[in-house]
């Protein structure tokens, strides 16, 4: 058996025994926090006995064991249930938002490492020029600022002083993909940018550490073009460890949609966690909190197996 | 049994609700555009009977109707029903003459047997139609143009409560109705009714989609309040979900939206001073109660709850939710001027400010320093800040405060174990028929139920002339003030702005949209 093969069938056993113990927790959680969702959909002006009626009808007053093991035999079969709030099967709506989170994070990421990997590769060569010292205070910057700020400001002069974009939402009723993706544009910058930060951060850093070797040094002494030298020489050796952040940094966007999808009104997997979490929608909690870890999981798999790919020193 | 004549024959002047509806004129234009509405959430279902949320009624008000509406007055007036109730048998007996000819947005054609499951179907699910079901001996309907209730003691409130918009008395399709008996109506297509509008499409988290009925046949009445002739307007209602409401704004400020709803009172000036926008300041607004334990604990002792209200401060509480004097008013009474249950009883012991008076009565009581801990949410701003402010007040009287926070849902669902708080701020939305308080249900947590206080609901509940309905509520408010298991902080009101090119939009609590257009 080959080294990519023994490492996905380790990694997928780990994988299943990480999404068992996430299922088992967020059940954990979110029935031992309070509320409950027919207190959410009775309103204010419910009393106890009108919410335990509700809860009935609802079918929420099965032992919790009894929700727990049910819970776990339908998540086997690949059923995540029923949302309580949205007359659709947890795996539907998922579905149904995952277009949208997907686009926002492949539009992010493609922004954060388009711009973060040359930038960072610039800033080594040029290290301690000008160039290198004024995108390390804008990387800094653009790290430190919460990705809402961004989002809020962008909003505030794209949108509203410059009229560039809608304000908010994914496009009207009807609308073709092209509207979807430019009402995409400022979520992508919001979310995007402190990552391009951290991308080119890490990609300096790995560059300055490869630039210093004595295989690049011998390069130039071969008299190589210096395109050659910094592309098929240094970066090739840097590339493993901006792999890495690249797989952390997509991982991240997909937490970091959650506040960007609030802010701009996008109906994505973040916004429908959110409100589930606020309306008590258990189904739709625990079903997208397990789909999440094992996306999770599955990326860092896929960037452990483009490791070996790009390495083969690490196949032994 | 209250008629329709008796009401009439009251003083009570043209109201504001009157003053602020007297322009909107419903000018139906085939040409119009969708009308995109901003709101603050995606709401949690699309049933006003099982949903008692302020938006899901704002929504579906533009979809079903009700046997009576509130009319400019804010009086129970006919708008399914054919004209008054007829009320026999000392008010046990109240039939309710039916229009003909009105057809449901799928077609078909409202008969009495409609009403009359639609109505089984709200006693059984509304929070508003519990109220009427213990005193209920049958619904009936005799023939196609009329139902009858058969109660087993007169209920006055039954007219108010029927014409409520929030735990709706909707009129559905027989068949509809007794497929969701036991809960929510779940699917788009089965909600059906004789409204303006009808709901085109759903997508969650993006948009409610109203399209203008093509079956639907207004009431002959002219419009008043939400009564009378709801004539659309638009060809379509967009309700899109903003969660974030400075986003909501720029949104409107962009003119991405049309209107904003549920806009924070800070941003009021910026508003004002945008030249496309028209800000709208809805009333009669509802009420900041601070609602607190009577069944056990520290605040089951009254002269603790007395400690209480003379320690608040309402007017710095008021202010500090809502930023501006605009957006509260501060009164004893519960009711504004021109309603039937505007009464200054209990006035002197309202907003009094008095820490020392507040320390006497906690010497009385033998306050050992319990702590007082107050549930609230920092989800809702408005009440946050007034907790914090009456936090104050109430250390500065002597009060040992803790402030538990949690979310919304959280309040929601530990507001009902009288262990584990003496107190939680709350709104109250604004009811027209006193009835639909629910502090006073003793079921309501703060659990308020005195002999005094059961004596006098139960006066107050029976009576059936409007001048004793008000006698006998003067009586109640002054109960609530003497035994202050709830203390009302103040009235508030709430944002919502429009374009300046659209018009119709009424500056009233659960804002109908079925008469606001473009142009």
């Amino acid at each position: 058996m080959n080294a990519v093969a023994r490492i996905a069938l380790r990694r997928g056993g780990g994988m299943l025994v990480v999404m068992f113990f996430v299922a088992s927790v967020v059940f954990a959680i979110i029935h031992i926090i309070p509320g409950d969702p027919a207190g959410v959909m009775l309103g204010p002006s419910a009393t106890a006995a009108d919410v335990a009626a509700l809860r009935a009808r609802l079918g929420l007053n099965a032992p919790l064991p009894m929700q727990y093991v049910r819970f776990l035999g339908d998540a086997v079969r690949l059923d995540l249930g029923q949302s309580l709030f949205l007359n659709q099967s947890v795996g539907a709506a998922l579905l149904s938002r995952a277009p949208v989170t997907l686009q926002l994070t492949l539009m992010a990421a493609g922004l954060a490492t388009v711009l973060g990997v040359p930038i960072g590769v610039l800033s080594a060569l040029r290290r301690g020029g000008w160039l290198d010292q004024a995108v390390t205070v804008l990387a800094m910057a653009a790290a430190s600022l919460p990705s809402f700020w961004i989002g809020l400001t962008l909003i505030e002069y794209l949108s509203v002083k410059f009229r560039l974009f809608p304000v908010a939402g994914y496009g009207p009723p009807g609308a073709g993909l092209l509207v979807h993706l430019h009402s995409l544009v400022l979520p992508a910058i919001a979310v995007g940018l402190p990552n391009m930060a951290l991308i080119l951060r890490l990609t300096r850093t790995a560059m300055l550490d490869v630039l210093n070797e004595d295989y690049v040094r011998t390069a130039r002494a071969k008299g190589l073009p210096p395109a050659t030298v910094v592309i098929k020489h240094a970066f090739r050796n840097a590339r493993t460890a901006v792999l890495t952040v690249v797989g952390v940094t997509v991982i991240g966007l997909i937490g970091g949609a959650i506040v960007t999808e609030t802010v701009f009104g996008l109906p994505g997997v973040g916004n429908l966690i959110v409100a589930s979490v606020l309306n008590r929608d258990y189904p739709v909690i625990e079903g997208a909190l397990l789909v999440i870890s094992g996306i999770y999981v599955l990326i860092n798999l896929a960037t452990d197996l483009l490791y070996l790919v790009l390495d083969p020193r690490l196949r032994d | 049994m209250i008629t329709r004549r008796s009401l009439l024959a009251s003083t009570a002047g043209a109201t504001a609700l009157g003053a602020r509806l007297a322009s909107v004129r419903a000018a139906p234009d085939p040409a119009s555009g969708p009308l995109n509405i901003a709101v603050i959430f995606d709401p949690p279902g699309l049933d006003p009977t099982v949903n008692a949320v302020d938006l899901v009624s704002t929504i579906t008000e533009n979809v079903f109707d009700t046997l009576y509406a509130y009319d400019a007055n804010w009086q129970p007036a006919p708008l399914l029903a054919a004209g008054p109730a007829a009320i026999a048998d000392g008010g046990r007996t109240v039939t309710i003459p039916l229009r003909q000819g009105v057809p449901f947005s799928d077609g078909t054609m409202m008969s009495s047997a409609d009403v009359v499951a639609s109505l089984r179907r709200w006693l059984k699910l509304s929070s508003r139609g519990q109220l009427v079901a213990p005193i209920l001996d049958a619904i009936e309907a005799p023939a196609a143009d009329k139902v009858v209730f058969r109660l087993k003691s007169p209920y006055p409130a039954l007219m108010g409560l029927l014409a409520f918009n929030s735990g709706t008395a909707i009129v559905m399709p027989k068949a509809k109705a007794e497929a969701a008996m036991d809960g929510p109506i779940a699917r788009i297509e089965d909600i059906v009714g004789t409204g303006p509008y009808r709901i085109a499409e759903r997508r969650p988290a993006q948009f409610i989609l109203l399209d203008r009925s093509e079956h639907f046949v207004p009431s002959p009445m002219p419009p008043s309040g939400y009564a009378g002739a709801r004539t659309p307007a638009s060809s379509q209602l967009s309700f899109i979900p903003v969660p974030n409401v400075n986003t909501r704004l720029q949104g409107l400020i962009s003119g991405q939206y049309d209107a904003g709803m549920g806009l924070s009172t800070d941003n009021y000036g910026q508003i004002e001073h945008t030249p496309s926008l028209v800000p709208v300041i809805t009333k009669p607004g509802g009420w900041l109660f601070l609602v607190m334990n009577t069944k056990q604990g520290l605040t089951a002792n009254p002269l603790i709850r007395q400690a209480v209200q003379a320690a608040l401060d309402n007017e710095a509480i008021m202010l500090a939710a809502m930023g501006s004097p605009q957006f509260y008013e501060l009164g004893a009474s519960l009711y504004p001027g021109w309603s039937p249950y505007h009464s200054d009883a209990g006035a002197a012991l309202f907003n009094r400010k008095d820490p020392a008076e507040a320390k006497k009565l906690l010497a009385q009581a033998n306050y050992k320093g319990e702590p007082f801990r107050i549930l609230t949410s920092q989800q809702y701003d408005y009440i946050y800040k007034a907790a914090l402010v009456a936090m104050q007040n109430l250390q500065a009287a002597g009060f040992k405060v803790d402030l538990v926070l949690m979310d919304w849902a959280s309040v929601m669902s530990r507001r009902f174990d009288p262990a584990i708080w003496e107190g939680f701020v709350t709104f109250h939305a604004f009811v027209p028929e006193p009835m639909l308080i629910t502090i006073l249900s003793p079921a309501y947590p703060g659990w308020w139920d005195t002999p005094d206080k059961r004596q006098a609901l139960q006066v107050f509940s029976t009576a059936t002339s409007q001048e004793v309905r008000s006698q006998a509520w003067s009586k109640l408010q002054n109960l609530l003030m003497e035994e202050a298991p709830t203390i009302q902080l103040g009235e508030y009101f709430e944002l919502l702005a429009h374009q300046k090119t659209v018009s119709g939009v009424p500056a009233v609590p659960l804002t109908p949209f079925w008469a606001a257009h473009k142009g």
